[in-house]
């Protein structure tokens, strides 16, 4: 997208303001609204759809698969597919990058072990229908819903497979498939890791930068958060593409820990919200 | 297993000439695109998006005699029971595009639209039997949507053979096993404007199977109509009030 | 695309009127093919070239000791290569892998390798271990139309007149002798029926719309199109049928819609044709063996056959 210099000084000049003021008046800690549905992809243990105001939409499935744990390097395994953009594009492989990351280091993948020698692998598969500001924290919140809401067939042969060589079965029932959530134990709760963008603009911090914000920002900041705690990786980054943004320049090193706080503060709140749209999910089968 | 019973029942419960559930929506992302639709012919679902008639991006996809159309068809990796990675320039990826694109290039009024690029972005989210009609049916939907001169709906629909009982609408299992034909007819007449079949039948069978397929395409093509009409009240209704 | 010789709308005018009164330019009837002239290479096996028309085609077959799939130990691998470079019409840049190439190639692999018409499991040699694997080039080295046609039958007549080293196998199945040409008499590939591709151009001289709708149904269809009657065409299908009147393949990639009755009439008509070709391959086949026989004086090392 490009902006006219009179628009871009204009936008620049109101989100620069304190507090700043949002072309679409949002306050700098709300997100753009959303809409979510679950679990609507019958061929896939989880799967997830969100869809932003401004058309942008997200889909993820995950499949699990049984592997000898011993061959594998890792057991989740993210792919994901842009419309416009070809898979092997910088774009595309820095956020299945991101993504596959964050999902590596902080998820619980002891609970993924079926027995001593066979695990359950997950593959993210990731398809953007559409964007318009940068996509990653909507792809992460998509992949939150999808593998919260993942169920997986419940193991009725032997845990204990040292000796036996067997390969291992499971229950034929789906209603005795287990969310992840029901293997914790008590007090813990399964929430993975989400991203959340944050754009950088004089003094201030905004939370979910839509594209017009992007042209203008002076720079980007992603901030991940599990376990109610922001944790690394914290990066920067250009999110606007394709625009003719002169503003962009250096990180102030106190708006990292501002982030920090932000992130700290609010994400509890998009954690939570999350975990209602699922509750509030209807079991109708179809997307639309 | 028996893909067809005595008694005359298919796998999934159906008679030779009924079609699977057919579910479709047209102004499924009305933000984000200039026309769009979904579609459900049993379990294969696909969803497509329209942007167009625009400026093409590249001085080579202006053509100054009519609009230029550019298909892009992903398949989703889970779309299949067992997941497996796509790639977009798989052989046969590249002939379902072409087909499609050369397909609807006649169907669209394209020489009305010059110097324009017609963008169609096609996801497979689930697949069991008849893609390509799927896609050709989604297509449709979704250029009519974006407004699109079409000299009428193109409606897609497969037929196989079974020994010697022609089975209208396969689902996976059936492709699987038999040799299927998949069609493209223009609105209610019997003009076929794409044709694909891949695996041996009989000659002298083609025209019990030719004929159930061109049937089913009408039923698909009345089921499409009445979901335009459905949205075109609904638009109407709201410019009335 | 530049280097694209364009039809100017003279000639084009002129072809379309001279379609309507029943005229091809080469004087052919509409459901003629050209006479395909045929060369067998005397001293080698699976080299064949091939002129039909003004378009010319070279192939050759060749056999290699490969490992099978896995999901597959008893079957034999079987590739068509499809080489289209700008040698045989400028038009085709030589870019890897455009369109055209691909929907070519594909549809020439269908006719032959999805059908099964060469008996995979006789390539076996040891399962799972050893399997012959068989490579058919296509060279297109001039073009006047019908890619596909040709491509196809070129492809089966090499096929037939290839021959593979005989094998044998020792130690109890671990080792294997190939042996050479002159020491044993190699041996045919076992093919289980022969599919015959025939494209079909159409082109309407009336209306587009009341056509599309199918008012009217005048169009005109012609068999194997040469380069001007390809580029003029509004639409192509492709037919592929054996000798027992099976349809192997249609394919239809756009253009103008081909209503169901004369599909199923030219589908029809097209098994004379078949036939036709068919009959040539085996005869074209059988006078080589012959002449191959009386000149290498086989009949000499048969003693044991007489007895």
């Amino acid at each position: 997208m490009i902006l006219s210099p009179a628009e871009r000084s204009y936008l620049y000049d109101s989100l620069a303001q304190s507090p700043p003021i949002r072309p679409d008046s949002r306050s700098d800690h709300q997100f753009r609204p959303l809409e979510a549905k679950t679990a609507f992809l019958p061929g896939s243990n989880g799967s997830a759809r969100i869809r932003l105001m401004d058309g942008s939409e997200c889909i993820i499935s995950v499949k699990a698969k049984v592997v000898l744990a011993s061959q594998e390097s890792s057991l989740i395994e993210c792919d994901i597919d842009i419309a416009g953009f070809r898979d092997d594009s910088n774009f595309v492989s820095n956020l299945k990058f991101y993504l596959t990351n964050l999902l590596l280091h902080n998820f619980p993948v002891r609970y993924l072990k079926l027995t001593s020698r066979y695990a359950f692998k997950l593959f993210l598969d990731c398809i953007v229908v559409s964007h318009s500001s940068y996509p990653l924290s909507l792809i992460s919140l998509t992949s939150y819903l999808a593998l919260k809401t993942t169920r997986l067939p419940l193991l009725v042969s032997d845990v204990n497979d040292e000796e036996i060589a067997e390969q291992p079965t499971f229950s034929d029932d789906w209603d005795n498939a287990k969310y992840i959530d029901d293997y914790l134990k008590e007090g813990e709760t399964f929430e993975p890791p989400i991203f959340i963008t944050l754009g950088v603009i004089g003094p201030n911090l905004i939370i979910d930068p839509s594209t017009e914000e992007e042209q203008v920002l002076e720079n980007g900041l992603i901030i991940s958060f599990y376990n109610n705690n922001v944790i690394t990786p914290i990066s920067n980054i250009n999110l606007a593409t394709n625009s003719n943004n002169s503003n962009f320049k250096g990180l102030n090193r106190t708006l990292i820990t501002k982030g920090i706080a932000l992130g700290n503060k609010y994400c509890p709140a998009i954690i939570s919200a999350l975990n209602t749209l699922i509750e509030q999910d209807d079991e109708e089968g179809t997307i639309f | 297993m028996e893909l067809y019973s005595p008694e005359g029942l298919r796998i999934d419960g159906r008679r030779w000439n009924e079609i699977r559930n057919f579910e479709c929506r047209i102004n499924t992302h009305p933000n984000s695109s200039d026309g769009s639709s979904y579609i459900e012919q049993g379990n294969t679902k696909v969803i497509c998006v329209v942007q167009g008639p625009m400026e093409p991006a590249l001085r080579s996809q202006a053509n100054s005699n009519e609009a230029t159309l550019e298909v892009n068809l992903s398949v989703a990796n889970f779309s299949t029971t067992e997941r497996k990675k796509r790639s977009k320039s798989e052989k046969r990826m590249v002939q379902l595009k072409t087909t499609l694109e050369r397909t609807f290039q006649q169907s669209v009024m394209c020489n009305l639209y010059p110097r324009t690029l017609i963008r169609i972005d096609l996801h497979v989210l689930s697949q069991d039997g008849g893609m390509l009609a799927a896609c050709t049916n989604a297509m449709t939907l979704a250029l009519i949507d974006a407004g699109v001169s079409m000299y009428d709906y193109v409606a897609a629909m497969t037929a196989g053979l079974h020994d010697q009982t022609p089975l209208l609408d396969m689902n996976g299992l059936e492709e699987n096993d038999m040799s299927t034909l998949t069609i493209g007819v223009i609105g209610k007449s019997e003009k076929l404007s794409l044709l694909m079949l891949e695996d041996k039948i009989p000659l002298d069978r083609l025209e019990s199977v030719l004929a159930i397929a061109i049937a089913g395409s009408h039923k698909i093509r009345d089921l499409m109509d009445s979901e335009v009409r459905r949205h075109g009240n609904i638009r109407s209704s709201k410019l009335a009030s | 695309m530049s280097r694209n010789t364009e039809i100017s709308t003279n000639e084009r005018t002129y072809f379309i009127e001279a379609l309507k009164c029943g005229l091809r330019l080469d004087s052919r009837r509409f459901d003629e093919i050209r006479e395909p002239q045929i060369s067998l290479s005397k001293t080698e096996f699976g080299y064949v070239e091939l002129d039909w028309g003004l378009t010319k085609l070279a192939v050759r077959v060749s056999a290699q000791i490969g490992k099978p799939y896995e999901d597959r130990p008893f079957e034999g691998l079987f590739q068509i290569n499809c080489e289209i470079s700008s040698m045989a019409w400028a038009h085709f840049d030589n870019s890897k892998n455009s369109n055209e190439e691909i929907l070519i190639a594909r549809i020439i692999e269908k006719a032959i390798r999805r059908s099964n018409s060469l008996d995979l499991e006789a390539l076996c040699i040891i399962a799972g271990e050893k399997v012959w694997n068989i490579t058919v080039d296509l060279n297109f080295l001039n073009f006047d139309g019908n890619f596909v046609d040709v491509g196809c039958f070129g492809a089966m007549l090499a096929l037939h007149h290839f021959k593979k080293p005989d094998i044998s196998i020792v130690n109890g199945g671990e080792d294997i002798i190939v042996h050479d040409i002159d020491e044993r008499q190699p041996v045919p590939l076992s093919i289980l029926h022969v599919p015959i591709c025939l494209t079909y151009s159409f082109y309407n001289p009336g209306n587009k719309e009341s056509n599309l709708k199918g008012e009217d149904d005048d169009e005109i269809y012609l068999l194997d199109a040469n380069l001007i009657e390809e580029q003029v065409r509004e639409g192509s299908i492709v037919v592929t049928l054996n000798k027992n009147r099976e349809l192997i393949q249609l394919s239809k990639n756009g253009g103008i819609p081909i209503s169901a009755n004369v599909l199923l009439d030219l589908s029809f008509k097209s098994m004379k044709i078949v036939d036709e070709l068919t009959e040539l391959i085996k005869k074209v086949i059988s006078k080589h063996e012959k002449e191959r026989y009386e000149e290498l004086n086989l009949k000499m090392l048969e003693v044991g056959a007489d007895r």
